[in-house]
């Protein structure tokens, strides 16, 4: 346990201290600014959570796009890096050292994440009025962004192990915007589904926000925003598991 | 704790690396020299645990590297300075000793942080220890990698080229700390770097594309060099044939050359062998044979 926690401790440090992770975000958030500072109000009175929803929505366009890219060389630097011969011959396991790696740089990339979404939700409350919705956040993040975000870290760590980062960046990319923003009706895709890492269930699971995107306004239960949930954290574990199996042996064979 | 080796064999794919190497090493100093590829890293990896080997034995003390559990045994009373130490350039000095003790399981944090400063002090790394590792150059990272090899106070300490990089004072600092150390426990010095053998081991395996071709001591090493070394004052051209020049140095009139050569040189005369003429003298047999 204590090299979990070692790793994890030394991971957010190192990520936190990351000049890329701080510029990257901030590239993101300019990005949304500038795309939605033009955007009226909107066209109807909305309860004001799904008025944050809507703003988290907008938001997710970009920055967890960055988030997911930031955390892809994390993995694969221990061999550029040329740590992983002495790790190798530490007593502490690989599974200490991947997990800690996992949620340190996480939980760091989160926090300029996080950071972002709350100033873009400041400046669009003001901007339509209601400069309070950024209290919704932190509610939002947990139920409706971060289980989304632990099962894209999951990964960007765990595939650049077979991919180098710059192709994984661009792939990355392309799934999502495919996976999460085109409509079903127009090409088979992930959005609308329980794996769809927007977050689309558990908003209109425990926030009832139905009348965008994928539902009509069909009310969703909660236990299919808990399932989503579910879903997407078990199948970012599985991808981890999967890496460090191979890892395994790997070694074993070496 | 001694290490006993027995038809040691590693191949990478068809790439033979080991061939079957037969070796004890004792408690203490011992010095393990070779060119390049002679396998000399191969083997620090396979006593590290980080490779497994093809065929053979080798035992730790009581532990059999071939289980992984005789591996992992190792792991915990394990020092280890691989010849390329890679760090991470955005932590301290300080806060890269304290992970890499973590991950030796120092669980202890005032135990830990108390021998991270002792060994920051060791290396003479005080003023720098709170600077990310990024501004550390070529020897200071050299001198963490000998700090973190020593973090677990390690009955088996195996350091791969450790002096590369040090400037002298550094490295007659570094060979007397390994001697200190080597009373009670058994180190294991990888180096090309004969001199760092000749002031630190009282034995020394040397091998050569795979197989161990000496084992003894320093001074059996040099003696296999006795009648073998000659001094030789020319103005002319370097001497040449089948022989190894080990130094040229300018004097007066021309050049004193120091060479290894089964027949004298016309004009040269007899000199006592060093340990890196021993060396020279095995090498050159072997590849004569």
């Amino acid at each position: 346990m204590s090299a979990f926690l070692g790793a994890l401790r030394y991971e957010f440090c190192m990520q936190l201290r990351r000049r890329s992770v701080w510029v990257s975000i901030g590239f993101a958030l300019v990005l949304l600014f500038a795309l939605f500072s033009r955007s009226g109000p909107p066209e109807r009175v909305l309860p004001p959570a799904d008025t944050a929803l809507r703003l988290v929505g907008n938001a997710s366009f970009f920055l967890p796009v960055a988030f997911g890219i930031l955390l892809a060389d994390r993995w694969r630097r221990e061999r550029s890096l040329g740590t992983l011969e002495l790790l190798d011959s530490l007593p502490a396991s690989l599974g200490a050292r991947l997990w800690g790696k996992y949620f340190g740089a996480t939980i760091a990339t989160m926090i300029p994440l996080l950071l972002a979404f709350a100033l873009f939700m400041l400046y669009s409350g003001v901007r339509i009025g209601d400069a309070t919705l950024v209290r919704f956040l932190p509610l939002i993040f947990v139920v409706v962004i971060a289980p989304g975000l632990l099962f894209v870290a999951a990964f960007s760590i765990a595939c650049t192990e077979w991919l180098p980062v710059p192709l994984y960046a661009v792939l990355f990319t392309g799934y999502w915007f495919w996976g999460n923003l085109v409509p079903p009706e127009r090409m088979p895709t992930l959005n609308c589904t329980l794996l769809t890492p927007i977050g689309e269930y558990p908003a209109a699971a425990f926030f009832q926000h139905t009348d965008v995107g994928c539902f009509n306004g069909q009310s969703i239960p909660i236990a299919l925003g808990l399932a989503s949930i579910a879903l997407l954290l078990a199948t970012g574990a599985l991808a981890l598991f999967a890496l460090q199996a191979y890892i395994t042996r790997r070694a074993a064979a070496r | 704790m001694e290490i006993q080796i027995t038809g040691l064999t590693k191949q990478f794919g068809d790439v033979p690396a080991l061939r079957g190497v037969d070796l004890t090493i004792p408690s203490g100093m011992f010095g393990l020299l070779g060119p390049n590829g002679a396998g000399k890293t191969t083997l620090m990896r396979i006593l590290a645990g980080i490779l497994h080997a093809s065929a053979g034995a080798v035992r730790v003390g009581t532990h059999d590297l071939s289980t992984d559990a005789g591996r992992q045994a190792v792991k915990w009373i394990l020092g280890y300075l691989p010849q390329e130490l890679g760090v991470y350039p955005d932590l301290t000095g300080t806060e890269f000793l304290e992970y890499i003790a973590i991950l030796k399981g120092m669980r202890d944090g005032a135990r830990r942080r108390a021998r991270v400063a002792q060994l920051i002090e060791t290396v003479g790394l005080e003023d720098a220890a709170r600077r990310q590792l990024r501004t550390y150059s070529g020897g200071m990272k050299r001198r963490i990698g000998i700090a973190q090899a020593l973090l677990n106070d390690p009955r088996l300490l195996i350091v791969d080229e450790p002096t590369a990089g040090l400037d002298p004072e550094e490295r007659i600092r570094f060979r007397n700390m390994l001697v200190a150390l080597a009373g009670d426990r058994t180190v294991l010095l990888c180096t090309h770097i004969v001199e760092d053998v000749a002031q630190t081991s009282h034995r020394v395996a040397l091998l050569l594309g795979g197989r161990v071709v000496f084992d003894g001591t320093t001074t059996g090493l040099a003696q296999a060099a006795d009648g073998r070394v000659w001094s030789l004052d020319s103005s002319g051209p370097a001497p040449s044939g089948d022989l190894t020049v080990v130094s040229a140095i300018a004097i007066e009139r021309g050049m004193r050359y120091r060479v290894v050569s089964e027949v004298p040189p016309a004009g040269a005369s007899a000199v006592a062998p060093t340990l890196e003429d021993g060396y020279v003298a095995v090498m050159q047999k072997r590849r004569a044979a």
